[in-house]
């Protein structure tokens, strides 16, 4: 029997699959910087954000919209004159890598800016580590504000994404006259689902409505048949949906399989998640400051020049272009500061604006978030989303926040 | 009632996926004493191989031949490749096959890109069963599954491989004296529990997603699953998975999610305490 391994060695060693779970994660961001040459006096970026693990299937919108800036302004003249170049890196989503790389960047490859970052667990991570080294994050996806205490005002951090008084808030009273009252929340358990859910019930209470549900899942979920048919059985009119990248996905698989009688509302569904399996996402309402589908000069001239670059059928999202303006803002405001010292450049941050493919868009000098526009769509058979309702352009709002 | 019938397909669902994954898991320990830490990335192989097969226009269902296919050639080569080397030196095949999880991982990644991709359900549709309504292709997937596992119980109880093997794992020795080519035999054993781990993922890929990481999802309930069973016994390993996939279906409703996929690892730790060799234990003999 010494060749054998007891049953003791096994129930030791059975920790190791979680060990094992992790370090493929840890090897999974071994992703080959590109870093690029540049005169001196140039403006470095750094970008991050999860090109593997579970947020993987946002990372090319948004990477591609940022490089897309990048060439773009550098074809232009770059940021008033000095030459933009970057540098990639992968955290997988995953807090600990997140920490890893964004001190990489900021104190080995030096970079004047970070942008990027989906999940807000990569967010609150990167904070950790930026504003020390006085290097401005600019985070590109929707979240939670300042709900539970997200990590969302602080002088070295930029929001080009919405908070929710821009994303839900007109959402809720769309969805009160055209939906339902009734909700069943579903959501990942983390900082964004439970933060935003807390302004959705504010929200829901104040249009007479009631939440039926709420449900949070661990990363990696893949099966949800058992709440699939709790929502049902509840008689919710709104299944309201927060779940991220992957899982996100999985529920929209087999909601459809399971015939799921309430309406799919996502503040997460974009044209990516609608592209990535259209049959799946197709009657979802989504809430975004961007779909492919807005019909103005600027997005026309970023749809040719996206396609050109990516081709004809990648999608690009709400996160992608919140990028694409994050990269636009930084050059004019170093342009305008004619420097790329962090202090004197941030400081024009909020004197800046941009008319980019969502419309105008520009940061408050209060919180130093974006004022945007929102728009209300469904998901089509064919993975396209159809505008149904546009709101204006709003402050966002983050209670406690005067920097 | 439907809240019942509901509660107990789904359960049976994830159940007979799960147990699949496990038997298979346990086979390989059970017969070769190997722990297989790459087992969970034979699931994802036979997961891409039902996205191969959907994605070039072929039907669905030949993924179920060319999953097992693969999964058993690429098991077979792993262990006459390097695990036979390993055969006196447990310890050591855990970490390669640690080391070759991470491997695998990496080369799915490069071959099918981190984004995950989807298979087409080929069976579309959901049938009323009692009130509940059920997707037909989990219907087809419990029934599949069900008889490969049977299958896999009578051919490990009843057949000359199955008695060879353990008169191999009895005492090595002997049955090299009395003829048997040992090591011919535990290539066979490794095989046939990678091809149940991707017949799985066969099984598992139109429900869900495929990426390059899911293997780790279905091997750490699996992992849990042999040893609560008592490693090494199929039957014991069924009750395994019985418990643990069963029972965070069942309480994940009343409990939360995250709360019960804890919890009943709690419990299988408790059960562990209480009946070290397994919830099915007889006197010490492994696999029969």
């Amino acid at each position: 029997m010494a060749q054998q391994i007891q049953r003791r060695d096994f129930l030791r060693l059975a920790g190791g699959v979680g060990a094992a779970a992790f370090i493929g994660t840890s090897l999974a961001a071994c992703a080959p910087p590109t870093t690029g040459g540049g005169d001196k006096d140039g403006l470095k970026l750094g970008f991050l954000t999860s090109f593997t693990g579970l947020e993987a299937v946002l990372a090319a919108a948004q990477f591609q919209s940022f490089e897309l800036a990048v060439n773009q302004l550098n074809g232009a003249g770059g940021a008033g004159g000095r030459t933009i170049t970057f540098v990639k890196e992968d955290d997988a989503a995953d807090s600990k890598q997140t920490i890893e790389k964004a001190n990489k960047l900021a104190y080995s490859d030096r970079v004047n800016a970070v942008v990027g970052l989906v999940a807000s667990l990569e967010r609150e991570a990167a904070l950790t580590v930026l504003p020390a080294a006085k290097t401005p994050l600019f985070y590109t996806t929707y979240y939670e504000g300042s709900y539970l205490d997200a990590n969302a005002c602080d002088p070295y951090y930029v929001a080009t994404g919405q908070v929710p008084n821009q994303q839900i808030d007109p959402l809720v009273p769309w969805l009160t006259d055209n939906v339902g009252t009734k909700y069943f929340v579903v959501g990942s358990d983390y900082i964004w689902p439970r933060g935003t859910s807390i302004r959705l019930k504010e929200l829901v209470a104040a249009d007479g409505g009631s939440v039926a549900g709420e449900q949070y899942f661990p990363f990696g979920t893949t099966d949800f048949s058992q709440v699939l048919r709790e929502i049902d059985s509840s008689g919710a009119d709104v299944a309201w949906i927060t779940l991220a990248g992957t899982d996100f996905l999985t529920f929209l698989t087999q909601a459809h399989q399971f015939g799921l009688k309430a309406k799919l509302v996502s503040i997460g569904m974009d044209d990516v998640f609608a592209h990535a399996n259209p049959d799946a996402a197709a009657g979802v309402i989504a809430s975004q400051a961007y779909f492919r589908s807005i019909e103005t000069d600027a997005n026309a001239a970023f749809l040719d020049a996206y396609s050109t670059a990516y081709g004809a059928d990648a999608p690009v999202n709400a996160i992608g272009v919140a990028a694409y303006n994050a990269v636009h803002l930084i050059a004019a405001a170093v342009e305008k500061a004619d420097s790329v010292d962090t202090d004197t450049w941030m400081a024009e941050i909020s004197n800046v604006e941009f008319d980019s493919p969502m419309g105008l868009v520009k940061v408050s000098a209060t919180n130093q978030n974006t004022t945007c526009a929102n728009y209300i769509g469904e998901v089509q058979a064919d993975g396209s989303i159809s505008i149904l309702s546009e709101s204006a352009a709003v402050e966002p709002d983050l209670p406690g926040c005067s920097l | 009632l439907d809240v019942i019938v509901s509660l107990l397909l789904n359960a049976a669902f994830l159940v007979s996926v799960v147990a699949l994954v496990a038997l298979g898991l346990g086979v390989i320990y059970g017969l070769l004493g190997v722990i297989n830490m790459a087992h969970g990335e034979f699931v994802a192989l036979g997961a891409y191989a039902a996205f191969l097969v959907t994605s070039s226009g072929m039907p669905y269902w030949l993924a179920l031949i060319l999953a097992p296919v693969l999964g058993m050639g690429a098991g077979m080569a792993l262990q006459s490749g390097i695990l036979s080397r390993l055969v006196r030196r447990p310890l050591d095949a855990i970490l390669v096959t640690l080391g070759l999880s991470l491997v695998f991982q990496q080369i799915l990644q490069a071959v099918f890109g981190a984004v995950p991709r989807t298979v087409a359900n080929p069976t579309p549709g959901a049938i009323e069963i009692l009130g509940a309504t059920f997707p037909t292709f989990r219907l087809v997937a419990i029934l599949i599954a069900v008889v490969i596992i049977v299958a896999t119980i009578l051919f490990l109880a009843r057949s000359e491989f199955g008695i060879v093997v353990r008169a191999i794992l009895q005492n090595r020795e002997a049955a090299s004296v009395n003829g048997v080519n040992a090591g011919r035999y535990s290539v066979w054993a490794f095989g046939l529990g990678a091809a149940l781990a991707a017949i799985a993922g066969a099984l598992i890929a139109p429900s869900t997603n495929v990426t390059p990481l899911m293997g780790a999802t279905y091997l750490a309930p699996a992992f849990v699953a042999v040893i609560l069973g008592g490693a090494g016994r199929p039957v014991g390993v069924l009750i395994g998975v019985a418990f643990m996939a069963g029972l965070e279906v069942i309480l994940a409703p009343y409990i939360g999610a995250t709360v019960a996929r804890a919890g009943v690892l709690v419990l299988a730790i408790i059960a562990i305490r209480l009946r070290p060799n397994g919830l099915i234990s007889e006197k010490r003999d492994r696999f029969a």
